[in-house]
């Protein structure tokens, strides 16, 4: 499919948006068309599953019995049409569509990048970008257990509003609660660097979620909720910041966001591959 | 979650990088974000103007109405401001939320504004604003509407104010002599001639009157709608507020959200184009030493004639377009 990032409307795309689903009032508007060869990147090819489709595309042409439908697909005359822009997923006999905006949806072992913004007595509340705070119960903090069987725990000894964490998802549950767990929650804290925030679409789960830059000793945390902390190496760590590490910090950073202004999915290998 | 979080470890990376004059955009300490302008998208307002500076965005709309001239200045219009800050901004602002904050700014947008007697002197002529004198005049409400915080807002405000005062089309106003009950009408002299323009010189010999005339005949005033013989507003005097704020004793201009939550010391200058300082306002908590205060200053002078720069060739560049549009 050719794509002209500049125009942002290709030819193709004009020929699926021709599709004769009863869909054709709603027109493809430009916008619709940008985000599509905006998010182009995001298809992986020769998976056997469609990339990424608009509204009133056909994923399934004949629909039968067997295809269960999922949220953002519509039945129209026998097919199954997408009804919202999206990346196509298939579970066994499940076809869904996931939307490419809107905020964070957590899943068990997202790696995400957090601000507490609540101290309770026995948990904190991280806000993650999602549609409400998650919850990281002292149970599941690791070291701080060890300290509460001393004694009684200053919640605010370990961690405070507004300091950073690095945090795994341990579960979600029905009524979209999400319980976070880290394995020491005062190593967790993040040390000094930056935050970027993108599109949590961008940044999909991945085997490694830290890169470390061995030469100037920063390194970059890929949170699933979007939020890319970039900042020194805990290990390594300096009363203050050297220049080397504050225009390491930029660099990446703003590689970051070129990355994602041109809707480029955010990984470890793709950051390297601009800042070596 | 309304107030911006922070954590200890991000203001000592942000206090690092001003250190190194390599903020987390990369940016220099004083250096603007990219100023977008957009004018004249509010078809119903006399002006406007939308400002981006980075993820700042605010949009000001001029209204002329006609008024009533301040007592101590019969022969000038008058200016005045408003701003409001959209919940779509913040949910902080929701209800009363932003109420100090829009009285804040509105209140800086007119200390940079007060002009001297004659009605001149300030960043617009108010004496171009008057109708009648004493009695009627134009008066421009200018209201701002906040619909994204991304720092910097005094200094957008500002901007935007002064684009949006550039981009407004007072319409011409006549003059027009009041009528009589008899239906005769007098001839009555201009504004500026005449020092209260309730009394008439007749000219004409069938009513007979003498000067001064017994008869008072109240002034009209006609509105020209034609868009064309609209009088433009000289908005090049006019200042631009420039927030210098201190992060690690290092002077830092037009900061984002997070580098404001780093910095406990700022000063607001407001700068004309010519780099002459218009008014100056100490902010936040922390005091400023006497020589510091003054590299503040020349600080914003500096940035000050950056961001002239930047928003003058936006103006000309888009009142040129607009010129080829209806020409």
């Amino acid at each position: 499919m050719h794509v002209d990032h500049r125009r942002g409307i290709h030819s193709s795309a004009t020929v699926r948006c021709r599709s004769p689903s009863t869909l054709a009032t709603i027109t493809h508007s430009a916008a619709v068309c940008r985000m599509e060869s905006k998010y182009q990147a995001l298809g992986r090819p020769g998976e056997g599953t469609v990339g990424v489709v608009c509204v009133g595309d056909v994923i399934e042409p004949q629909a039968n019995d067997s295809v269960l439908r999922g949220h953002g697909t519509l039945l129209r005359s026998g097919s199954l049409v997408a009804s919202r822009c999206g990346r196509v997923q298939r579970w066994n006999q499940l076809v869904l569509v996931e939307p490419l905006a809107g905020a964070y949806a957590a899943a068990v072992g997202h790696v995400v990048v957090g601000r507490i913004v609540q101290v309770e007595a026995t948990r904190w509340l991280v806000d993650i970008h999602a549609t409400t705070l998650a919850v990281l119960p002292l149970s599941t903090a690791g070291g701080a257990v060890r300290k509460a069987a001393e004694g009684a725990v200053d919640m605010r000894s370990i961690l405070v509003e507004g300091d950073l964490i690095a945090a795994e998802v341990q579960a979600v549950r029905s009524d979209g609660q999400v319980q976070l767990h880290v394995r020491d929650a005062v190593a967790s804290k993040l040390p000094p660097g930056t935050v970027v925030d993108i599109p949590a679409a961008l940044v999909r789960p991945q085997r490694k979620h830290v890169h470390h830059w061995a030469a100037t000793g920063i390194k970059a945390v890929f949170g699933c909720n979007g939020a890319i902390w970039i900042g020194v190496d805990g290990g390594s760590s300096a009363a203050v910041p050297g220049i080397e590490q504050v225009q390491a910090v930029v660099q990446a950073a703003t590689a970051v966001r070129a990355l994602a202004g041109v809707g480029q999915a955010i990984t470890p290998a793709a950051v390297e591959r601009m800042v070596p | 979650m309304a107030a911006p979080l922070i954590s200890q470890g991000e203001v000592e990376w942000i206090t690092a990088g001003v250190s190194y004059n390599t903020r987390n955009d990369g940016r220099k300490r004083e250096d603007f974000r990219q100023l977008k302008v957009q004018l004249g998208m509010l078809a119903q307002a006399t002006g406007s103007a939308r400002v981006q500076l980075g993820e700042t965005d605010v949009i000001v709309g001029v209204k002329a109405e006609i008024g009533v001239p301040d007592a101590d200045r019969p022969d000038c219009g008058r200016i005045v401001f408003g701003v409001e800050c959209s919940p779509v901004a913040s949910p902080a602002f929701r209800g009363r939320g932003g109420d100090e904050l829009s009285s804040e700014l509105a209140r800086a947008l007119e200390r940079s504004m007060y002009p001297g007697p004659s009605g001149r002197g300030g960043g617009i002529d108010l004496s171009v604003l008057s109708i009648v004198s004493g009695k009627t005049c134009w008066v421009l409400h200018v209201d701002a509407l906040l619909l994204n915080i991304g720092g910097n807002l005094h200094d957008a405000v500002s901007a935007a104010a002064k684009a949006a005062l550039a981009d407004a089309k007072v319409p011409k106003v006549q003059v027009v002599p009041g009528e009589d009950p008899n239906g005769k009408r007098a001839r009555l002299q201009l504004p500026g001639h005449s020092r209260a323009g309730c009394y008439s010189s007749v000219s004409d010999p069938e009513a007979g009157l003498a000067w001064p005339s017994k008869r008072v005949y109240e002034p009209d005033y006609e509105v020209d709608d034609d868009p064309s013989e609209a009088m433009r507003l000289d908005a090049s005097g006019m200042p631009i507020c420039i927030t210098v704020s201190l992060i690690g004793g290092h002077c830092v201009v037009d900061l984002t959200v997070q580098e404001e939550l780093c910095s406990a010391a700022a000063m607001q200058v407001a700068v004309d184009a010519s780099g002459g300082v218009c008014g100056i306002t100490k902010r936040r908590q922390k005091g400023i030493e006497a020589s510091l205060a003054m590299e503040m200053i020349e600080v914003a002078q500096r940035a000050a004639a950056q961001l002239h720069t930047a928003l003058s060739s936006s103006l000309a560049e888009q009142q040129g377009q607009q010129q080829m549009a209806v020409g």
